[in-house]
């Protein structure tokens, strides 16, 4: 685990820097945190540091917007620009930080059913404000085609 | 010729309303011939009782929950002597879920066993279904209250040191490990997949045609599988208690999952095709042997995994009972 604890302090010191320089809040009602683009107590906030260090998406536990279900898809927040882009939040997760008061969060991918292809269904979150990695099975750059993450459960 | 209409109206009618109550009666388990839920319910139908202790039970998973819930209680005092005390009061409602509900073999687990969880709950997950009792949740739009829980998760973290951190993620590691292994292994089996094969023959004689028993059990979702639309869920978010800024409290919402029309229809077929085959009863007792042959390969790295958690559980209670004394 100590790779992890190394990215997780390096991200969160690009993170902190990107911080200083972002809007004052999401404009857009499709932000289903407090509107403030740090990831603030409660929330459960998206990261994708593959291409970019600036794209997040925050929400609140039971936004279910993740689903497999056409529509009302969520985009990536530009924190430098102050704007929403592609690809959707769930074409491109890298990391993820479970600011819960209470519960862990299980992330799922659905598309691979219960039985999966020999790679892990879904993964726990512990809210412990740790940035977290997202496992190549449930990263869909890392499975073309797939859907990656469709959806979420907290207190799983 | 008035009588006449009027009679095969009747007659009309007639056939309308048996049909639609056999159909109704069928769909809810129980048909005019006297049959019972249970012969129309796959698990059943197969004599197996999921209720009973499974061999990857070994890996008691609740243990994550209850390991971070003592780590949250510790937070929680801290929080209270720092002047807000909501954590104390979300933290009543709390209860220990099981993280990794793929390693029990449960109702639904090859998506519908009754035409009734069709038509009820048509694909969705098993892990997903059971929303289960939620505590509520503190959120936060006040820098006050984010600087005290900055600084009350730091020292809580640095009290309980990285040993807590590390049973927690290893146990975690070891949960995806046997998940990982055990859904696997449902394609290596040559009886499961002979089983799976009798079954998509049955789906294909009702209409559903798809791909190969191997694609089935290794990456499709059935709904896509079978190119039916699946569902989509319901219901408003989380309801706040106070206004839109400060401290605030989240209850849970009461989203539910609808089925299609196609969705519940394909598991109304798929259930029924479960029984005609016996697919539990010949996958079953593959499953069974499965774990056990996963529980005794892992059984040292099980132990140890197992007493470390469970000392990282003592080590927040020492932490938590330090906070709260005066």
């Amino acid at each position: 685990m100590t790779w992890k604890r190394a990215l997780a302090a390096a991200l969160v010191a690009i993170t902190l820097a990107a911080g200083a320089l972002v809007s004052p809040a999401f404009a857009d009602s499709n932000d289903v945190g407090n509107g403030s683009a740090q990831c603030s107590g409660g929330e459960i906030c998206l990261y994708d540091f593959q291409e970019s260090t600036n794209w997040t998406a925050q929400f609140w536990w039971s936004e279910w917007r993740y689903l497999w279900t056409s529509g009302s898809v969520r985009l990536w927040w530009n924190t430098t620009g102050g704007f929403y882009q592609q690809p959707h939040v769930y074409d491109r997760v890298s990391m993820v930080r479970n600011r819960d008061s209470v519960c862990n969060v299980a992330f799922y991918q659905l598309t691979n059913y219960q039985w999966g292809a020999g790679i892990g269904d879904y993964t726990l979150i512990v809210n412990d404000h740790n940035y977290w990695s997202i496992p190549s099975g449930l990263d869909p750059s890392q499975t073309p085609g797939a859907d990656g993450i469709s959806s979420h459960k907290r207190c799983p | 010729m008035e009588s006449i209409i009027k009679r095969a109206a009747a007659v009309l009618g007639a056939v309308v309303a048996v049909g639609s109550l056999v159909a109704v009666l069928v769909l809810a388990g129980s048909d005019h011939r006297g049959l019972t839920l249970e012969s129309v319910d796959a698990v059943a139908a197969a004599g197996i009782d999921l209720t009973a202790e499974q061999p990857l039970d070994a890996f008691q998973a609740t243990l994550i929950s209850v390991a971070s819930h003592e780590r949250n209680l510790a937070v929680a005092a801290c929080m209270t002597s720092a002047g807000f005390p909501q954590l104390e009061s979300v933290q009543d409602a709390w209860f220990p879920g099981n993280p990794f509900p793929g390693l029990r073999v449960e109702r639904g687990a090859f998506g519908p066993d009754s035409p009734t969880d069709a038509m009820r709950y048509g694909y969705m997950p098993n892990f997903l279904r059971d929303r289960g009792p939620e505590p509520p949740q503190v959120v936060s739009y006040e820098p006050e209250y984010e600087q005290a829980l900055d600084d009350c998760v730091g020292a809580i973290r640095r009290e309980l040191g990285s040993a807590h951190d590390d049973a927690v993620s290893d146990f975690m590691d070891l949960g995806n490990q046997l998940v990982r292994e055990f859904g696997s292994s449902l394609s290596r089996s040559d009886e499961v997949v002979l089983a799976f094969s009798d079954w998509l023959a049955c789906m294909s004689d009702r209409g559903y045609q798809g791909g190969t028993v191997n694609e089935y059990l290794t990456s499709m979702h059935p709904p896509s599988f079978f190119g039916v639309p699946t569902g989509k869920w319901t219901g408003s978010g989380p309801e706040h208690t106070s206004g839109d800024s400060g401290v605030e409290i989240l209850v849970p919402d009461q989203s539910v999952y609808e089925p299609s029309w196609g969705e519940a229809q394909l598991g109304v077929a798929d259930a029924d095709c479960k029984i005609a085959t016996n697919l539990w009863g010949r996958v079953f007792p593959v499953l069974m042997t499965t774990q056990s042959a996963i529980v005794n390969d892992h059984a040292g790295i099980l132990a140890t995994a197992t007493s470390r958690i469970h000392d990282a559980i003592d080590a927040a209670e020492s932490v938590r009972s330090a906070q709260q004394s005066p």
